[in-house]
C-alpha cells in the first residue's frame, strides 16, 4: 500500500506543502493535523497527482481546536479522530511527517 | 501489567515505535505524539516503544513542575508506561547536550524513562510493524 503523508503546517507556512505534494503518488493518503487542518476547504492537490487518486483525511480534534468547523470541509475530505488515525496506519504501511 | 504477555501483538494487530523529537512546550507534536499512542494501546495494539530524540528529551525531565491546571504533558507519559508497559527512551547523547541527563544521573529522570541510545531505535524500527515521527 501506498504512504500516509501526514502534514502539520499551514499552506501558507514555508516549503511543507509543496515537498509533500511533490513526493505524493496515486494510492498514498493525506492527514491534514494541527495548522494544517485550517487548509481543509481549499483545494488541496493539484498538478501531479489528482484528487481523485488519494484519500485526504483531517483530523476533528484538531479542527474543534481552532474553530475550524465541519460545515468547511471540502467533500473530498474525511474527518477523523486518533482511533481513525491508528487505523490508517494498519492500511498505510509507511508514515510520513511533514 | 504483564509486560512479556503485551509485548506480542495478537493476529491483525501490530507493534509500533514512536520517535517524538518536540520538547513538551514546542508547538503540538507531543500532543500528536499522546494522543496516538493513547489510541494505539486502546485499540488493542502493541506500544513497544517511545524513543525522545533531540527536544524531546526534555520529556524526561522529573523536575518539570508546570501547574496543576496544566496538561500533565510529562507524566501522562509516565502513566502510559506504567499501564501499557511501554519502553520511554531517551538519546543519551542528545539528553547530556541539554543537560537533561549525565552519567549517574538517572535519579533525575522522570518515572519510566531510561536512558538508550539510538542503537535501541535501529533495533525498535526492525522489531516493530510501523515508525511513526512527531516533531
Amino acid at each position: 500500500m501506498g504512504v500516509l503523508h501526514v502534514i502539520r503546517r499551514s499552506p501558507t507556512e514555508g516549503k511543507a506543502w509543496d515537498r509533500c505534494l511533490e513526493r505524493m503518488a496515486a494510492g498514498d493518503a493525506l492527514l491534514l493535523v494541527a495548522d494544517a487542518v485550517y487548509a481543509v476547504g481549499e483545494k488541496l492537490v493539484n498538478g501531479r497527482v489528482g484528487i481523485g487518486e488519494i484519500q485526504i483525511y483531517a483530523l476533528l480534534p484538531d479542527m474543534l481546536a481552532r474553530g475550524v468547523g465541519q460545515g468547511e470541509l471540502g467533500p473530498w475530505v474525511r474527518p477523523i479522530g486518533f482511533d481513525g488515525f491508528v487505523d490508517l496506519t494498519l492500511v498505510y504501511e509507511r508514515v510520513l511527517t511533514w | 501489567m504483564n509486560k512479556l504477555k503485551t509485548n506480542t501483538p495478537p493476529d491483525g494487530f501490530l507493534k509500533y515505535t514512536l520517535q517524538v523529537n518536540a520538547s513538551p512546550y514546542q508547538g503540538e507534536s507531543a500532543d500528536l505524539a499522546f494522543g496516538f499512542a493513547n489510541a494505539v494501546v486502546a485499540k488493542g495494539h502493541v506500544l513497544h516503544r517511545v524513543f525522545f530524540y533531540r527536544d524531546g528529551v526534555y520529556h524526561a525531565l522529573g523536575e518539570l513542575l508546570p501547574s496543576e491546571e496544566e496538561v500533565a504533558k510529562i507524566s501522562r507519559w509516565s502513566k502510559l508506561a506504567e499501564t501499557s508497559g511501554v519502553d520511554l527512551g531517551i538519546c543519551s547523547a542528545a539528553a547530556q547536550r541539554r543537560g537533561v541527563w549525565a552519567p549517574g544521573g538517572e535519579s533525575r529522570l522522570a518515572q519510566g524513562f531510561r536512558v538508550a541510545g539510538l542503537a535501541l531505535l535501529a533495533e525498535s524500527i526492525i522489531e516493530t510493524d510501523r515508525l511513526l515521527v512527531f516533531g
